[in-house]
């Protein structure tokens, strides 16, 4: 879930913009021309995935696969989620110019951070990549909401319940996301093992 | 066709306006910054019925923070719900951040919405960003629909098949599949996307071939846009 402009306060907002400018520095060092085109088209299905809305219960959500592009894109990440969030901000309001900074922080940090823990299962076989990518794909989203709780909780004591709140309207999608993560790399392992390579 | 601003202007614009907004706890400046990006977008001819439809509250995550907070906030209660006060001051500061969330989006969407991404990233490009970032900008806007295509032909061919989509692991197991195989697709679309590039003597960043020229009507603008922001900033902090 994005933040919205105008909630946080200024210290937060100025972290957030540091630790993803940072986080983009490096993650731009990862790209070279040629892996420029790819990171780029990653990019777009992954936010072409977070356009579908999937069925949970009564009602649906939709797909963040951040843990997903952590694993595939390492420390480009940050600058894929950086471009992703700021084409959401320009074509449909999601977020915003001022959050960019926070939002891509929250997005990437978790995913850059599940991949590293979960890289060595890939090299155990489809069960190994199974579990790899239900662990990146429930803790990249749980750390992502994580992160907006405690922005949130940090800008005031009386945004702690809608903190709560959102913390756990993550936790459904988590589940869900770890599952769908666990069978896509599951499935890339088979057909495609050098995406994940 | 009207001559249109440099881009550049409007990108810096909206990025201090929102930055002042933003960090501003005034009700002065959310107002002023409301009534500016109601006439900007009358200005920039959006419809301003669809237009505040489609995000007033379409961001679950503000409508969260909005209706809790006038139960958190501290202050004189005014209606008792059970365990729950609703306060004044809560009411207030939660009218107080919609309001404000709300500004910032009308401004971006007015000055910004109506342009096309490549002139925004070749405004970018012109700003220093970085070349690979806006390289990546460009490319991931590039595909995005194409890709969004490729993954409907994905899904509607399932469907043909008889794949109903509900909660069941069998059911995600094959929208995981058509993802799959999208991310496939994009893979090896990029190898041929980088290929062709190659093949036209790309050596990892683009030549620019169409220059900004800045004109009477650019220095008209960043006065007139550098005294309304100086005006807020006082506005906000003074």
């Amino acid at each position: 879930m994005h933040i919205s402009e105008g909630v946080l306060n200024p210290p937060v907002l100025l972290l957030g913009g540091i630790f993803t400018a940072l986080g983009t520095a490096v993650g731009l060092k990862y790209l070279t021309p040629e892996t420029i085109p790819r990171a780029a088209l990653l990019t777009a299905a992954a936010f072409v995935a977070s356009l579908v809305h999937i069925p949970l219960g009564p009602s649906s959500v939709h797909l963040v696969l951040n843990g997903l592009l952590g694993l595939v894109l390492r420390w480009a990440a940050f600058p894929s989620f950086l471009v992703c969030l700021f084409l959401q901000a320009i074509l449909f309001q999601f977020g915003g110019l001022t959050t960019l900074g926070v939002n891509t922080f929250n997005m990437a940090f978790p995913a850059v951070a599940s991949a590293y823990l979960a890289r060595p299962l890939l090299n155990k076989g489809t069960k190994g990549a199974l579990v790899a990518g239900f662990l990146v794909g429930s803790l990249a989203v749980f750390g992502a909401g994580l992160l907006v709780a405690l922005e949130l909780s940090f800008t005031g004591e009386n945004f702690r319940t809608a903190a709560r709140l959102i913390l756990a309207a993550h936790l459904p999608v988590a589940a869900l996301e770890g599952v769908i993560c666990a069978f896509i790399c599951s499935y890339l392992k088979r057909i495609r093992p050098e995406i994940l390579r | 066709m009207a001559q249109k601003r440099d881009p550049r202007i409007d990108i810096i614009f909206t990025f201090l306006f929102a930055l002042i907004v933003a960090t501003s706890f005034r009700w002065s400046v959310i107002f002023l910054g409301f009534l500016t990006g109601l006439g900007l977008a009358f200005a920039s001819r959006l419809s301003l019925k669809k237009t505040l439809k489609q995000f007033l509250l379409a961001d679950l995550f503000l409508l969260m923070v909005v209706i809790t907070l006038p139960f958190t906030t501290p202050g004189q209660g005014i209606v008792r719900l059970g365990p729950l006060v609703l306060t004044r001051e809560g009411l207030l500061f939660a009218l107080f951040i919609f309001l404000k969330a709300n500004t910032i989006l009308l401004v971006t969407y007015a000055l910004l919405g109506p342009k096309n991404i490549f002139e925004i990233a070749h405004a970018l490009h012109h700003l220093k960003v970085p070349s690979k970032l806006v390289q990546l900008l460009f490319f991931t806007f590039r595909y995005l629909s194409l890709l969004e295509k490729e993954f409907q032909k994905l899904l509607e061919a399932a469907k043909l098949r008889g794949f109903s989509p509900k909660t069941a692991l069998s059911s995600y197991r094959v929208w995981s599949y058509l993802l799959a195989a999208l991310f496939v697709r994009s893979y090896d679309r990029a190898s041929r996307v980088y290929e062709a590039m190659l093949l036209r003597g790309y050596r990892g960043y683009f030549p620019v071939w169409h220059h900004f020229a800045w004109q009477p009507r650019d220095t008209f603008w960043s006065i007139l846009g550098g005294i309304y922001l100086i005006f807020m900033a006082s506005l906000a902090y003074l």
